[in-house]
């Protein structure tokens, strides 16, 4: 039962990430940029290093989690002081997803520092190879961090929880689920859809991009009320 | 409001390349982008000072005169993110 409740924390929190926008606008920012100046063969595989490069950071990040939990606390989960104190970071981020996270207006500019941005769209406009697309999946990913980091260290700490062959498919499964958008606007953009198609469904659907956002980390949060702070048994 | 000096070479080149990006045809792009960077050089011609914001303006409503797209995506380039 306690895997069944791991293993549903680690869904939860892989398609709560994966509702996260910015490494879909990286990755449109850099099928435009491609396009315009390439083949479309040569885009493909820049996408699809940009894709590797965003997978591989979250890899990392899930991984060295793990590690480090399984270091500092001996094998055991996450005391109940840290995993209330990350509980409390998935309510507070919810919050801005509803209130901040989308800027306000017909457009999908998310709040994140301009800065940031303007060099993700130079970077994006600028890459020619594989290394550099790369590059820059691993930068969108970590750009986002500071709203991801939560969902990242809940779920290796569910992912200890397992038995060693449900850690590496549990580990492969949020991997998967977290670049799921990013492999859709890939296979839309082969069969034929435009960047303008996609776009212009983020636009017309950021409310409910929005609000399905917020409502995933109020129960992800919720769920770890439940089941790991009270322990209500399955 | 940042002041920008007009180019027709550099207009005519990012719709090229924009078009391009949204699987417009060739041809149908080259005329395109002749026809509107020949437009807005005319109406920035009989302005003394232009910004990036009334550029934008500019060309987005020429752009909107022969395709949506290509006026659309002209116009939420840097807005993605």
């Amino acid at each position: 039962m306690s895997d069944i409740i791991s293993i549903g924390i680690i869904f939860l929190a892989a398609l709560t990430h994966a509702f996260l926008q910015l490494g879909l606008g990286s990755l449109l920012l850099l099928y435009h940029a491609s396009l315009g100046k390439h083949v479309q063969e040569k885009t493909k595989t820049l996408v699809s290093s940009f894709i590797s490069g965003f997978g591989m950071i979250v890899l990392l990040a899930v991984a060295a989690s793990c590690f480090i939990i399984y270091s500092v606390f001996d094998g055991h989960s996450l005391p109940v002081e840290l995993l209330s104190a990350l509980i409390g970071i998935i309510f507070a981020v919810a919050i801005i997803m509803w209130a901040f996270y989308y800027r306000r207006g017909k457009t999908t500019e998310l709040w994140i520092p301009k800065t940031i941005a303007r060099f993700i769209s130079s970077r994006a406009r600028v890459t020619n190879s594989n290394t550099e697309a790369f590059s820059l999946g691993l930068l969108a990913c970590f750009a986002e961090f500071p709203l991801s980091f939560a969902l990242v260290v809940i779920a290796a700490n569910s992912i200890l929880e397992l038995n060693i062959v449900e850690r590496n498919i549990a580990l492969v499964g949020y991997i998967l689920i977290t670049i799921l958008p990013l492999v859709i606007a890939r296979f839309c953009i082969r069969r034929g859809k435009t960047v303008v198609d996609i776009q212009r469904w983020r636009e017309k659907n950021k409310t409910f991009l929005r609000i399905i956002s917020g409502i995933l980390f109020l129960v992800l949060g919720t769920f770890l009320i439940a089941y790991r702070l009270i322990g209500i048994p399955l | 409001m940042k002041e920008v000096v007009f180019s027709k070479d550099n207009l005519e080149k990012e719709i090229l390349k924009d078009a391009k990006s949204i699987n417009l045809a060739p041809g149908f792009a080259a005329t395109i982008s002749k026809k509107v960077s020949n437009a807005v050089e005319h109406k920035v011609n009989k302005l003394s000072t232009i910004t990036n914001n009334d550029l934008e303006r500019i060309v987005t409503a020429e752009l909107k005169k022969y395709s949506a797209d290509l006026a659309y995506i002209y116009h939420n380039r840097d807005k993605i993110i």
